[in-house]
């Protein structure tokens, strides 16, 4: 169950303007999301709050799917899940712009990055407990190279980003938690390449001091804690 | 310190588009002025912008920003056409110039991240020397200038090719043929140097080839650039993250990795060609992309600096699965390409390789010209000094080995050998030692065992050449490159080399024991059993050049076999040889093994006598660290007292042969006795399973015992001993027996080896099908298949025991190691039969053995796991209501 609080959070640019009013309900089927993309396309804001939701659930079977099929130790890459989501979810016979496209997989950026802050907590949280089960995914996820610890710092710093500089913060998430290159992440938000690569290169470094940051004062709570 | 100062990110952005990191500090004085906040604030995100991060960085992506130009924009007076390339320094486009004359250029744009206005006048200041440079393989840099964003740019006359490597690849040139190529590109940097240039940064792809009426023609482009980008290159790859900005160290010569900037001078450019011509003969560079990804830059620079680069020949038969491709490019079968390159082009290569730039060719004419004679057969300059001159080497250097051996034999009195004896031993040694120093052939052949068992190849290779050239017989020295590429763990290559010294002699009875090793090594244990009878009955030629060699060969191959015996036929042995000092570490594994089976302490008072001798000479070698190990684990088992000090050493030196399997199942056993239950032996455990060889299935006891029941449930292991060893685990949990029983279904129509028949014995035994273990038992014992190994017979006797034709290994038997397997195959017996108590009893006397075998290991598991097993059976049945007995 995906709770609502979680969409507080959601940053206001990502997918048009999450705190206007919901003006209309419309009913939408679980695979429906062409529709939706065509609704947000055609002006309609209200539309994309239906997005989140359905992208989220599917990248959350499809990973738990992934992980069960597949041998410990193989790969599952962000940027293979979201496109098969994509696949799945979205009609391939309606022609679809790169417009569409990027709400899409802002929807699945985000997705992405609540399954892994989940897991992040989750791991956290076995570390202490002892561990119960050793599903995870591997190589080239995040989780594996990082820690859980790094992870949910990123999750908290690219809140504190988003709110000066939203849209390198879609960036960021486009190009961490889908793994798309900067420049298709560029691409799908409607951006050039210069603006693209200007904000990867300030947000990147202003991350990681962020990032930085966080660990040394982890260090000196520890270090009080013992005194 | 969290928000966000639009200032700051105003002057870092500018930073980093605009100026050069050595520019840093004086733009940010003037940016930031007396505010020591913002200027903090800036600094750490610079910083953390030159850093590579895991996290946020991929391999092999540019970070920076490149401007891309579109057909129809202009550059200066240049008209862009299209892209061409995207190299590491920037983009690569064809660009139109209409004045002073219509033609059409290669313009390419330097990524951001440079001080244009030095770059342009670094060039200017060497436009003269260009403009004199002309050349049929030089193409020429004409121009440069600043784009309107700043980034510079160079215009250079516009070559339609294909990189060098990539040429030679798709034609499958010959040896000769890219050697052609490679003199023409001497020539060229040889002009360039007559006129003052030195290119600094020759790789493959600043060497394209097109074809002029058929024929290839190399151009090697980009003169004037490397110097104008920057006098030092190290600056700027501590800020690029490598490969994105100069493109790579791999071609950089020792000089240019230094950071004061020595100057560079043409011998730098000799030395790149070498790096070039390394590349087209066996396909990769000395240093390995693979490597250089994976090292730190630091290590990568020290690496240059200082490692002997391998020489071509050895590279080609390490080459592994690539090595036909690279082969087939060059025309030729895998085993024929070593040779072309053994030798002549060897030495060539290293000379322009050398570290010591004095020593290179002191031209790349000269270098051309070495190459010329190899091909018209002429003796090369690059030959190593004359035989007399080696020979006088050896001597040299085996001055210092006597020594070593006296201060080995002074050691051997510290450690109980009465003084006068020793001394008196040392000084007869000497005198031996030094009458074997007149005996060429000898010597030569004890200098190439020695680097035998040390598995270093690359030193056996040319001592082997010169032993060939002083009549050593071929075969001999084949038998000894074998051992050491087999020692170095290139099974494959040594088991080429061995089976072809058997087919030039066919008695060589050295060469046959070693192949028996391999076999062993390999894990082909049918090879193995098909040839180990009649391979160890073989006696030792009569003639003295080969008696010793294939009594040592033959002493080791027993070591797989019986313990006892190969440590005493190699000590008799190694007595009458005490110049062989590496191999004396296999004759201390041997006494170490039969003091660990028979818990004779003499045996092991000997084994560490004789590590002694390979420590002092060998002291890093991972074989003879490893040995050394184990003989602390033996002790350990046996009660004595170790020095713990020099066996955290051993630990210490190992942790750098990562991929040793053997090392790291030795630790692993090691830090059982010193370190149980800690995560640092959890750890080695880890790491052994890990590694995938059948030590996976000792790895998954030890974890198993330890509790750790997850790790093993799904560890992902493909040899039929760890798979079996996972199905015992298997086998005791609720639902997993299924899947264990699928194991043993699967393994009993492949495996025939006693070994393997002897787990899946205890595996079927464990799933409590006592008709399916007996009906098998019957069927492999009217196999009747032959007893080699002592072992084997324990086996028997606990097949026959579940057959019920015999009494099985006996419980008063004198040997720890029956006593071990009679409680354990009753243990086994009495579990299937749900007799726990009986069960237990046998296991707890398995337990107070030791023996150190696979058993054992699952012995100390199941003392832990069956009284819950028990429990929790019992529970289950008195929950069920059923009144089972």
């Amino acid at each position: 169950m995906l709770s609502i609080g979680l969409f507080k959070r959601f940053p206001a640019r990502t997918l048009g303007c999450w705190n206007r009013l919901v003006s209309e309900v419309i009913f939408i089927g679980m695979s429906d999301v062409t529709q939706i993309l065509l609704q947000i396309e055609q002006g309609d804001p209200s539309a994309a709050e239906h997005l989140l939701p359905i992208v989220y659930d599917e990248l959350r079977k499809l990973a738990a799917a992934k992980l069960a099929q597949e041998q410990p130790g193989q790969t599952l890459q962000a940027t293979a899940l979201v496109h098969e989501a994509y696949v799945r979810l979205v009609d391939q016979s309606s022609p679809q712009q790169w417009d569409g496209r990027g709400h899409f997989f802002a929807a699945a950026a985000e997705s992405m990055r609540r399954i892994l802050v989940e897991r992040a907590r989750r791991r956290k949280a076995e570390k202490h407990g002892g561990g119960m089960a050793r599903v995870e995914l591997s190589d080239r996820d995040l989780l594996a190279r990082s820690d859980p610890e790094q992870i949910l710092a990123l999750h908290d710093a690219l809140d504190v980003l988003a709110r000066d500089e939203s849209e390198a913060a879609e960036l960021v998430k486009l190009r961490i938690f889908a793994d798309f290159s900067v420049d298709d992440a560029g691409k799908l938000l409607g951006m050039s390449r210069a603006t693209a690569y200007r904000h990867w290169t300030y947000a990147r470094a202003w991350l990681k001091t962020q990032l930085a940051h966080d660990s040394d004062s982890g260090e000196d709570e520890k270090k009080s804690e013992k005194a | 310190m969290s928000t966000i100062s639009e200032n700051a990110k105003a002057i870092f952005l500018e930073a980093v588009e605009q100026h050069a990191p050595e520019a840093w500090p004086n733009f940010l004085d003037q940016a930031c002025g007396e505010d020591r906040d913002l200027r903090g604030m800036v600094e750490g995100l610079l910083l953390a912008h030159a850093e590579k991060d895991s996290l946020f960085d991929r391999v092999g992506e540019t970070r920076d920003y490149q401007p891309i130009f579109r057909a129809g924009q202009a550059i200066g007076p240049y008209q862009i056409r299209e892209q061409i390339g995207d190299g590491g320094m920037g983009v690569v486009y064809v660009a139109e110039q209409e004045k002073p004359l219509r033609r059409k250029v290669a313009l390419k744009v330097i990524k951001p991240g440079m001080d244009s206005k030095a770059v342009l006048a670094r060039f200017d200041a060497e436009r003269n020397a260009l403009a004199l440079m002309n050349h049929p393989n030089i193409a020429k840099v004409l121009d440069a200038g600043t784009t309107e964003q700043g980034h510079p740019y160079f215009v250079m006359e516009l070559i339609q090719g294909k990189l060098i490597t990539e040429y030679c690849d798709q034609k499958k040139l010959t040896i000769p043929e890219r050697l052609d190529l490679f003199t023409q590109i001497c020539n060229a940097v040889q002009h360039a140097h007559s006129k003052g240039v030195i290119h600094r940064d020759i790789k493959p792809s600043n060497i394209l080839v097109t074809e002029i009426d058929g024929k290839p023609v190399p151009k090697v482009i980009d003169f004037g650039v490397a110097k104008a980008l920057g006098a030092n290159l190290t600056d700027r790859t501590i800020y690029s993250s490598f490969q994105s900005l100069v493109g790579t160290p791999l071609y950089m010569s020792p000089e240019q990795t230094q950071l004061s900037g020595v100057d560079v001078d043409t011998s730098s450019d000799v030395y790149s060609l070498g790096i070039l011509l390394y590349e087209l003969l066996t396909g990769t560079t000395p240093l390995s992309p693979e490597e250089l990804r994976q090292a730190a830059q630091d290590e990568v620079l020290r690496r240059i600096r200082e490692t002997e680069p391998p020489r071509p020949s050895n590279r080609i038969s390490a080459l592994g699965e690539t090595s036909s491709q690279v082969s087939e490019c060059r025309g030729a079968q895998p085993e024929q390409l070593g040779r072309l390159v053994r030798g002549d082009l060897d030495w060539i290569v290293l000379k322009a390789l050398e570290k010591d730039r004095n020593r290179r060719y002191k031209t790349a004419d000269a270098f051309a010209a070495d190459i010329g004679r190899h091909l018209t057969n002429e003796p090369v300059e690059a030959r190593p000094p004359s035989m007399a001159y080696r020979l006088s080497c050896f001597y040299g250097r085996n001055r210092f080995l006597v020594g070593t051996l006296t201060a080995i034999c002074i050691m051997a009195t510290i450690s109980g050998f009465g003084m006068a004896m020793a001394w008196r031993e040392a000084t007869r040694e000497r005198d031996r030692y030094a009458s074997l120093l007149n005996d060429t052939h000898n010597l030569i052949i004890d200098k190439m065992l020695h680097y035998a068992f040390l598995g270093d190849a690359e030193e056996v290779d040319p001592l082997a050449h010169q032993a060939r050239e002083l009549g050593v017989p071929s075969d001999l020295c084949l038998t000894l490159q074998g051992a050491a590429r087999l020692h170095s763990g290139d099974n494959e290559a040594a088991r080429e080399l061995l089976v072809t010294a058997l087919r030039e002699n066919e008695s060589n009875v050295a060469a046959e024991a070693m192949l028996l090793i391999a076999y062993y090594h390999d894990g082909d244990t049918e090879l193995w059993r098909q040839h180990v009878t009649e391979t160890i009955n073989r006696v030792p030629r009569s003639d003295p050049e080969y008696a010793d060699l294939d009594a040592l060969f033959l002493g080791y191959a027993k070591f797989y076999v019986n313990f006892r015996e190969s440590a005493d036929e190699l000590e008799g042995l190694l007595e009458k040889r005490p110049n062989w000092l590496v191999p004396r570490a296999i004759l201390a594994a041997a006494q170490g093994e039969t003091a660990n089976s028979h818990g004779d302490m003499d045996y092991l008072h000997k084994a560490f006598r004789s590590i002694e001798g390979p420590r002092a000479v060998a002291s890093e070698n991972r074989f003879v660290l490893v040995v050394q190990l184990f003989l602390y684990k033996v002790a350990l088992r046996l009660g004595e007292d170790i020095d713990h000090g020099d066996a955290e050493e051993v630990v210490r030196l190992l942790a750098s042969h990562e991929d040793y399997r053997l090392a790291n199942m030795m630790r692993a056993e090691y830090l059982q006795f010193t370190d149980e239950n800690s995560p640092r032996e959890r750890e080695a455990w880890e790491k052994v399973l890990n590694d995938g060889t059948f030590f996976a299935s000792y790895a998954i006891a030890a974890l198993y015992a330890r509790k750790d029941i997850e790790r093993v449930r799904d560890a992902s292991v493909n040899d039929p001993e760890s798979r079996i060893a996972r199905a015992m685990v298997l086998a005791s949990l609720p639902n997993e027996k299924e899947r264990a029983r699928r194991v043993y279904d699967d393994l009993r129509e492949t495996e025939s080896s006693w070994n393997i028949r002897y787990q899946l014995l205890q595996l079927i035994l464990l799933l409590r099908d006592f008709d399916q273990a007996r009906s098998d038992c019957i069927a492999w014992l009217a196999e009747d298949r032959a007893i080699i190994r002592d072992v084997d017979s324990l086996f028997r006797k606990s097949m026959e025991l579940i057959a019920g034709t015999g009494e099985g290994p006996s419980l008063q038997a004198e040997s720890p190691h029956e006593q071990f397997r009679a409680n354990y195959i009753r243990a086994l017996r009495a579990y299937c039969d749900r007799d726990f108590l009986t069960a237990q009893s046998y296991i707890a006397a398995c337990t107070q053995i030791r023996t150190g075998c696979l058993e054992m290991f699952w012995a100390e598991a199941f003392e832990q796991r069956w009284p819950v097993a028990a429990s929790g059976e019992a529970s289950r049945e008195s929950s069920a209501g059923s009144g089972s007995e």
